[in-house]
C-alpha cells in the first residue's frame, strides 16, 4: 500500500506531466518559484538564506509544505554566497556582503570574455574557462599556480560538491513529502550563453555588427556543450524538464533578420538535442517573445513548455496551443499591489481563457520579487486548486 | 553521460562536452594498465567530468 | 522618418562608424566649430532613436548607435575648449538604491543626450542623498529614475519623498520595463516610461509645461 505522500507524489506527477504532453489532467498543475519570498515567509533574511544553505533549503521545506504546489519550487537561492567568497567570484553581489541584508543577489554584468579571446574560446572553450575566464571572474585565482589560486580551486569545488549533495537530499526530502521536483537541469541558449556571463550584453550586441561571424562560430560550438550540460546538471534526469532561461531572444534586443541568424538555430539545436535524449526543456521566455512563436512552433511537439511572461498569451495558445504546454499567466505585479480578491478573479478569469482544454501550468509570469505579498500566494495557489479541476 | 556524441567540431584538439583531458591522453601517461582498463578509464572519466562540469558551473547562469 | 540631408547625421542613423569618425575628423580640419558638429550628430541619434520608436530599430542598434557617439565625442572633446553646447535643459538620472541595472539607463541617457540635454549621470545603486546633492548643484528641470527591479519601488518611494522634501516642484520620472501607472502613483513620481523614448517625449512636455 502506497503512503499518502506517495500517492500525492504520483497524483502530482501525473498531472503535471499530462500537462507537459499538452493533455487534460484532472486538474490544472501548479508550479511556482518563491524563490527569495521564501525567505520571508520562513522568517531567514536573505543573508541567511544566501550563505547557510542549509536554512536556504528549510526555506523551501516550509513552502512545500504549506503551500499545495504540483511540484516543489526551486531552492530559494540557487547559489551559495560563501562558495563565491571561497573564489572571489566578482559577478554576483548578495545580501549581507555587498548589499544590504534583505536585498535580492544581483549579477554584475561586465565584458568577462574580450572580443579578443573569442578564436580561443571556440577552438577549446573549457581549456580558456580555467586558463582565461577563471582567473578573470575569481579574483583569488588572478595569479594561476599561486597558492592563493590552488585554494581557490579546492574550495570552489568542494563548495559545489556539497550545495549539489545538499539540493540533492532536499530534492529527495520533499519528494517524500509527496511534491516532485519540478525542473532538473539548467539549459540555455547558446546566444544567450555568450550574451550572460561571458560578452556581457553590451559586448554581445555590439558583436552583432563587428564580429558576427564570430557569434556564428561560438553559438555552433556552444550546442553540444550546451545540451551535455543541461542533462548532466540534472544528474541524468529525464522524466523532469530542464529549466531554461531566456533573456536576448526577447522583444526587443534582436532584429528578426538578426533573431533567424544568430538567435534561433543554435538554440533551436540545443532543445531538439535534448529532446532526442528525452530531456524537455521549460522555455522560460522571459519578457516579450510574441513576435517569434511561429518559428518557435518549429520545435518538435511537447519538446518545450512555453512560459509566458509579457507574450501575448492569446497569440501564444493560438500559434503553440495543442502541441506545446503553456506556463505563467500571473503577473508580479498583481501579487505586489493587488488584493487577494483581485488575485482570485483574475486566476479565474485566466484559467477559463486558457486552460480549459488542457495543456496549460499556472505560475508567475516572471521571478517572484520580495514585493510579493504572501496572502496573495496563498490566493493565487489556493483559487487556482478549487476553481482549477477539469 | 559520458556517451554523448557531438555535432559540432569545434577544433581539432578540443575535447568533446563533458571531457577535460581524455582517458586516451591519461593512459598514454600511465604507459598502459595492467588490469582492468575499463575501471581506471571508468573513475577517470568521472572525475573529469566533474572538472568539465566545475568550470562550466561559472558560466551556465 | 524625417529626412537628413546632412551627409554626417545620415551616417549616424545608418551607424556607419568608420564614416562618422572621418567625417568628424573631417569636420573639425576644415574649420567647422565642434558646437556644430556636436549638433549634426544628435540629429543623426534623433533619428536612431525615432526609427527605434518605430520597430524599425532594436536594441542592438542603439547600443551600436552609442558607441559610435562616444566614439565621436572624445574626438570632438579637446576641441570643445569649455565651450558649452547648448542644451534643452538639464537631467539628473540615476538607478535607485539596490539596483545595478544599467543597461536601461544607460539607453535613456544616450537619447536624451542625443536630444540635446545636458544630463548628469549618477550611476547605479544610487542613495536618495546622492540624487538630492546632485539636484542642489545641478538645478534639474527632470530628475529621472530607473529601475528593473519590482523590488526597487520601496527604495524609489523614499527617494523621491526625500527630494519632494528638499525640493517640492522637482518633476520626477521613473523608467523601467515593468512599470505602470499603479508603481507611478505608489511611489510618487510625476511621469513614467517603459520605453527607451519615452524619457525623451517626457523630458520635452515637462520644458513646455514650465
Amino acid at each position: 500500500m502506497p503512503t499518502d505522500n506517495e500517492r500525492r507524489y504520483q497524483e502530482r506527477l501525473d498531472r503535471y506531466t499530462t500537462a507537459m504532453d499538452a493533455g487534460k489532467p484532472d486538474k490544472v498543475p501548479i508550479r511556482i518559484n518563491f524563490n527569495e519570498v521564501a525567505a520571508v515567509y520562513a522568517g531567514y533574511s536573505l543573508q541567511e538564506i544566501y550563505y547557510d544553505f542549509d536554512k536556504n533549503l528549510a526555506a523551501g521545506t516550509r513552502i512545500v509544505e504549506d503551500f499545495d504546489l504540483d511540484v516543489a519550487p526551486f531552492p530559494p537561492s540557487l547559489w551559495w554566497a560563501g562558495q563565491h567568497d571561497a573564489v572571489g567570484a566578482r559577478y554576483l553581489r548578495f545580501a549581507g556582503r555587498d548589499l544590504d541584508i534583505d536585498t535580492q543577489f544581483q549579477f554584475v554584468e561586465g565584458e568577462y570574455m574580450l572580443p579578443e579571446d573569442y578564436d580561443a574560446f571556440i577552438a577549446d572553450p573549457t581549456r580558456w574557462l580555467l586558463d582565461v575566464y577563471l582567473p578573470r571572474i575569481h579574483a583569488d585565482m588572478a595569479e594561476p599556480g599561486s597558492y592563493r589560486a590552488g585554494l581557490a580551486l579546492i574550495r570552489g569545488t568542494w563548495g559545489l560538491q556539497e550545495l549539489l549533495t545538499k539540493q540533492a537530499q532536499a530534492g529527495a526530502a520533499w519528494a517524500a513529502l509527496g511534491m516532485p521536483t519540478g525542473a532538473t537541469g539548467i539549459g540555455k541558449a547558446p546566444f544567450d550563453t555568450l550574451g550572460d556571463t561571458l560578452r556581457g550584453m553590451r559586448g554581445i550586441l555590439l558583436d552583432l555588427h563587428r564580429r558576427p561571424d564570430k557569434i556564428i562560430a561560438a553559438t555552433e560550438m556552444l550546442v553540444p556543450h550546451n545540451i551535455y550540460y543541461a542533462v548532466a546538471s540534472a544528474g541524468g534526469d529525464t522524466e523532469a524538464p530542464d529549466f531554461m532561461p531566456l533573456h536576448r531572444g526577447a522583444l526587443p534586443f534582436l532584429n528578426p533578420v538578426q533573431w533567424d541568424t544568430y538567435y534561433w538555430p543554435s538554440l533551436k539545436a540545443v532543445i531538439e538535442g535534448l529532446w532526442a535524449q528525452g530531456k524537455r526543456t521549460i522555455f522560460y521566455a522571459e519578457a516579450d517573445w510574441t513576435p517569434y512563436l511561429e518559428r518557435i512552433a518549429e520545435l518538435p511537439d511537447h519538446s518545450i513548455v512555453f512560459h509566458v511572461d509579457q507574450t501575448d498569451m492569446a497569440r501564444a495558445k493560438e500559434v503553440l496551443g495543442g502541441r506545446f504546454c503553456l506556463s505563467g499567466g500571473v503577473p508580479n505585479y498583481l501579487l505586489a499591489y493587488g488584493s487577494e480578491g483581485e488575485v482570485r478573479d483574475y486566476v479565474k478569469q485566466l484559467l477559463d481563457t486558457y486552460a480549459a482544454d488542457g495543456g496549460f501550468i499556472i505560475d508567475t509570469c516572471s521571478v517572484l520579487q520580495m514585493d510579493a505579498k504572501i496572502p496573495n500566494l496563498f490566493a493565487l495557489v489556493e483559487t487556482a486548486r478549487t476553481y482549477g479541476v477539469y | 553521460m559520458t556517451n554523448q556524441t557531438t555535432t559540432a567540431d569545434p577544433g581539432a584538439d578540443a575535447p568533446p562536452p563533458g571531457v577535460c583531458v581524455p582517458f586516451t591522453k591519461k593512459l598514454d601517461e600511465l604507459g598502459g594498465v595492467k588490469g582492468d582498463e575499463s575501471l581506471v578509464r571508468g573513475a577517470w572519466e568521472e572525475l573529469d567530468a566533474a572538472a568539465y562540469m566545475y568550470l562550466w558551473f561559472w558560466v551556465h547562469r | 522618418m524625417t529626412e537628413l540631408t546632412d551627409e554626417l547625421s545620415s551616417a549616424v542613423a545608418q551607424l556607419e562608424d568608420d564614416k562618422v569618425l572621418d567625417l568628424v575628423r573631417q569636420r573639425l580640419e576644415t574649420g567647422v566649430p565642434p558646437i556644430k558638429v556636436v549638433k549634426t550628430l544628435q540629429e543623426g541619434m534623433t533619428e536612431v532613436g525615432d526609427r527605434f520608436g518605430a520597430g524599425e530599430y532594436f536594441l542592438n542598434e542603439l547600443v551600436v548607435a552609442g558607441e559610435i557617439m562616444k566614439d565621436a565625442m572624445a574626438i570632438i572633446e579637446p576641441h570643445l575648449r569649455g565651450e558649452a553646447a547648448e542644451t534643452k535643459g538639464v537631467i539628473v538620472i540615476g538607478t535607485v538604491r539596490g539596483d545595478i541595472h544599467d543597461l536601461g539607463k544607460n539607453i535613456v541617457v544616450m537619447m536624451l543626450q542625443g536630444a540635446g540635454y545636458q544630463v548628469v549621470d549618477l550611476g547605479v545603486d544610487v542613495p536618495a542623498e546622492r540624487f538630492l546633492e546632485a539636484i542642489e548643484e545641478h538645478q534639474p528641470q527632470v530628475v529621472g529614475m530607473s529601475a528593473l527591479l519590482t523590488a526597487s519601488q520601496a527604495p524609489m518611494k523614499k527617494t523621491i519623498e526625500a527630494i519632494r522634501a528638499q525640493r517640492a516642484t522637482t518633476k520626477i520620472m521613473i523608467g523601467g520595463s515593468y512599470i505602470n501607472e499603479t508603481i507611478k502613483d505608489q511611489v510618487g513620481a510625476d511621469y513614467f516610461g517603459t520605453l527607451a523614448g519615452d524619457a525623451v517625449k517626457i523630458a520635452d512636455s515637462v520644458l513646455v509645461d514650465v
